[in-house]
């Protein structure tokens, strides 16, 4: 149960610290003006309206820290990823560039087939096929660190002659 | 009044023009028809001001029929604008009649007119209620927010991208909270605004709003505005957004929560305010545009 419990904790930093690597990446491309609005922005400043009727004080708490809240939140979903990845048998874990790029598009796939769809967020722009190409190469870099990190931690696997 | 009354003989014309082309209503469209209120508040041009005012109270609606004088005329209208309008001219509103208050010959559209022109009316004119009136007879009010609520329900607004920041008044006027509500109306009066804020420095804290709904809730409680304190009137329900946030979104809440204004604000406090009449403005701009 310790065990678990401590690849869960590993999980949750790695995948923060992820994420954070996203949020430096996402700078770039969107200073660059190759993002004009990142995924989780679209999703306060489009898909919010519950929150304006039903909270009106957390509202303005928001609209006031939005920038900050709105990394946070990346992260903390970052940090739920991690936590899986951390959950997956040690075999794929152990490879580390093959797991994080199918991590990385997994989560792309996950954003793209589950949530722009459910939040309505395609109705509201057209993502251009540059913004596109950006967003998944900033979860693919997120699937590598968070995969390269895994494969560190895992214990050294013993070559057959040693056995 | 006469002038009012030129611009809707213009309008029902223009109607009647498109419509004998083949032009207007568009077929299968949605009209206002199917939008108004037909539960409608109709008041009598003797009633009190005090009374009619009550009554909207009551049914927290800003606008009321006023009975026509004879069958087949246009009916009259009395909102909670012209009730601001009184308390703000310094006149006691227990002493006036509706009759003194209203607008007759309200602007009416025929029943089959599409959403988009009673938004280009309302828009162009600046009004926000219309009365539904077929020739004969008053079939029902439509508003800004029935229109609003009928394009968000069936994700139908124009200008989906559009932000906030491009439809909202930066303008943003404040009342004291020690104001007396005769002081707040006729500051509103004068700037022809329906809404302030109050106390909008306040560090960290919500601002509060007053609006003419609360004025209009004064004077059906009877209340004297030259004692009656804005501290003790404030609008029980607001909300608020960032700048950058989606007109649709705010669209969306002021149709479902029933809001008339929205407090704008960012990290260095109140950006600006959006009015139903902003957002309508926007919208109409957003579809003429596409």
């Amino acid at each position: 149960m310790d065990g678990v419990r401590r690849r869960l904790a590993r999980g949750l930093v790695r995948g923060t610290v992820a994420a954070m690597a996203m949020t430096g990446g996402r700078q770039v491309t969107t200073g660059l003006g190759l993002v004009e609005q990142t995924p989780p922005d679209a999703i306060i400043k489009q898909r919010a309206p519950g929150l304006l009727v039903r909270m009106p004080r957390l509202a303005f708490f928001v609209a006031r820290r939005q920038a900050a809240l709105v990394e946070l939140a990346h992260w903390f979903y970052g940090a739920g990823g991690g936590a899986a990845f951390a959950m997956l048998p040690d075999s794929v874990r152990r490879r580390s560039v093959w797991a994080g790029i199918g991590y990385g598009l997994f989560t792309t796939l996950v954003f793209e087939l589950g949530i722009v769809p459910i939040l309505g967020l395609d109705k509201f722009k057209k993502i251009r096929p540059i913004e596109q190409l950006m967003f998944t190469a900033d979860h693919l870099l997120y699937g590598l660190i968070l995969a390269e990190g895994e494969k560190r931690a895992l214990p050294e696997k013993r070559g057959r002659w040693l056995r | 009044m006469a002038a009012l009354g030129d611009a809707n003989k213009l309008l029902q014309a223009r109607l009647l023009r498109g419509r004998e082309r083949g032009i207007m209503p568009i077929q299968n469209a949605v009209s206002i028809r199917d939008v108004m209120s037909t539960d409608i508040l109709t008041v009598g041009s003797e009633e009190t001001i005090p009374e009619a005012a009550r009554q909207m109270s009551e049914r927290n609606i800003g606008a009321a029929i006023v009975e026509p004088e004879t069958h087949r005329s246009r009916p009259g209208i009395i909102t909670e604008r012209d009730v601001l309008d009184c308390v703000a001219s310094g006149r006691r509103a227990e002493y006036l009649h509706v009759a003194d208050l209203f607008t007759p010959d309200a602007m009416t559209l025929p029943p089959d007119s599409s959403l988009q022109q009673a938004a280009k009316v309302m828009t162009s004119d600046g009004f926000r209620h219309l009365v539904v009136f077929d020739g004969e007879e008053t079939l029902g009010i439509v508003s800004i927010r029935d229109i609003v609520g009928r394009w968000s329900k069936e994700g139908q607004l124009p200008g989906l991208g559009t932000q906030i920041r491009e439809a909202m008044t930066t303008d943003v006027f404040a009342v004291e909270l020690e104001d007396t509500l005769r002081e707040a109306a006729r500051k509103m009066g004068e700037r022809g605004i329906g809404a302030a804020m109050v106390e909008p420095g306040k560090e960290g804290r919500p601002p509060g709003m007053i609006s003419a709904r609360e004025i209009l809730h004064s004077v059906a409680a009877g209340e004297d505005p030259d004692t009656e304190r804005v501290a003790d009137h404030l609008a029980p329900r607001r909300t608020f957004s960032a700048p950058d946030w989606s007109l649709s979104q705010a669209a969306e809440a002021m149709s479902k929560g029933g809001f008339q204004h929205i407090v704008v604000v960012d990290m260095n406090g109140i950006a600006g305010i959006l009015s139903m009449r902003d957002l309508m403005r926007s919208l109409v701009r957003s579809s003429t545009d596409q």
